[in-house]
This record gives C-alpha cells, structure tokens and sequence, in this order.
C-alpha cells in the first residue's frame, strides 16, 4: 500500500513550505500509482500542462530504474519540492547494496533525455537518488 | 491468404508492469511467423522505455525473417518518447493506418 506523507526535507538549497512524499511498494504494479502523484503534484505546484506528460514520464522511468535494480534494499520513495529559486525538484530514492552500475539503465537515459538537470547519485550508505528539476515550472520548458 | 499485416491495436498504459502481456502477445505473433506487424498505438495513453523495449525486441525478431514492424501514432507523449531514445529512426511511424498499409 503506497503512503502519502507531507515533510519539511533537508537539503542544500532551502525548501519553500512542506515537500510532498510518496513512498511505493518496489513493485511495477504501482507505476500507475507513481505517476498519478507526479501528475497531481506538479499541478499543484502550477506545471504547465504540456509539461505535465514530461514529469510523469520522468517519475516513471526513475521509479522503473528503482524497481529493475537488482540492489535495491527498500521501496523507492517520491519527493517533491520547490526550493527558494523557484525550481521544482522531483526526486526518487531508493536504498541499495553493493552492486551494478546503474548508468545503463535505458529508463535513466530517458530521464536524462527528459531534463537537462537529472541526476543520478549513489551515496556510501546506499542511499540512491534520481532527481530532476523544473527551472520554470508554470512555463512549457523542461528545465 | 492470410494479410500480410497483423495489426495489434494497443489502448491504456504501456510500462513495465503491462509490457510483459503485450511481449507475450507479439512473440505469439511472431511463432506463427507473422513478422509484418503494425502497432496501432493511438489510443495508449502513456508508454515508457520498457514498453519501447518490447515493440525493439518485436522488430528485431522480425527483420530477422525479412519483416518490419510500424507504428501507428500521433500522440505527442509518444512521438516525444520515441525521439527523445532515437527511436523514431529505427521504427516507421505513421500518422494513420491507411497510411501504414500503403507504405
């Protein structure tokens, strides 16, 4: 069962009220799931509609690479928030053991193809993140 | 005599979690040895990269054996996908089936 859960997350750049979290069942069952909240919550944040298509697809293809990891050590978790520049950060996370690379991974290549800001970030603990962000999210420009 | 294309009409949400349905599907076509193939894809509301990796493995099988595998489609989520992987190179896409029979 997917839970919903509204949270103030730390980060370099100052968040700008509450982020909006969604954390999934590492199973592409709730793909759908997924991308329903990615395209709920960038309306929220005033996404331009055209680009609507774009977050989804961006959130999907970053929940598929969490879900096809063979490492993975938890559920992918969806994190949204608009920081003090105004960009809307879109995050996926995900927990994982030592193992493969991911940059293989055609899902990641289209999240990158996406969104010129889309990174892909591994830390010692395990701790992954694919995050894009929108630079002007009430324009029909990817960021 | 059989039609040389076998048309498979598509609808709904191609991801990971539905594409290994629409693989079995296209394999089974393939077994019979209908390697010309046309996905009509106007009416699939979302397709992502595992999706795109089914009809990759469909067309592949299928020029094996001297067949082709088109796409019929003009959503834009899909047109944009298929640049965005540079696929829209490899796969004939048409804006109508009529225009796809023709080719």
């Amino acid at each position: 069962m997917a839970s919903v859960t509204s949270a103030i997350e730390g980060s370099e750049q100052e968040a700008v009220g509450d982020a909006l979290v969604l954390e999934i069942p590492g199973d592409a069952a709730h793909l759908s799931t997924a991308r329903l909240f990615a395209a709920a919550v960038g309306r929220h944040f005033g996404v331009d509609e055209s680009a609507i298509d774009d977050v989804k697809l961006g959130v999907s293809e970053a929940v598929t690479t969490a879900v096809d990891d063979p490492d993975r050590a938890g559920p992918p978790t969806i994190v949204v928030r608009r920081v003090d520049d105004g960009t809307l950060w879109f995050e996926v996370r995900w927990r994982r053991g030592d193992g493969g690379d991911l940059e293989a991974s055609m899902s990641l290549q289209v999240v990158r193809g996406l969104f010129e800001t889309a990174t892909l970030s591994v830390e010692g603990d395990g701790e992954t993140r694919i995050r894009f962000g929108l630079t002007n999210p009430d324009s029909n420009v990817p960021g | 005599m059989q039609d040389p294309w076998a048309i498979v009409a598509l609808g709904g949400e191609l991801d990971a979690h539905t594409a290994p349905r629409l693989r079995e599907q296209l394999s089974g076509l393939l077994d019979e040895g209908r390697y010309h193939i046309i996905i009509e894809a106007e009416r699939v509301e979302f397709m992502d990269s595992t999706g795109l990796g089914v009809l990759v493995g469909a067309r592949k099988r299928a020029t094996e054996h001297e067949g082709a595998l088109a796409i019929v489609c003009t959503r834009p989520n899909i047109v944009r996908l298929l640049d965005i992987t540079g696929l829209d190179k490899v796969f004939p896409v048409f804006p109508s089936l009529d225009q796809a029979l023709a080719s």
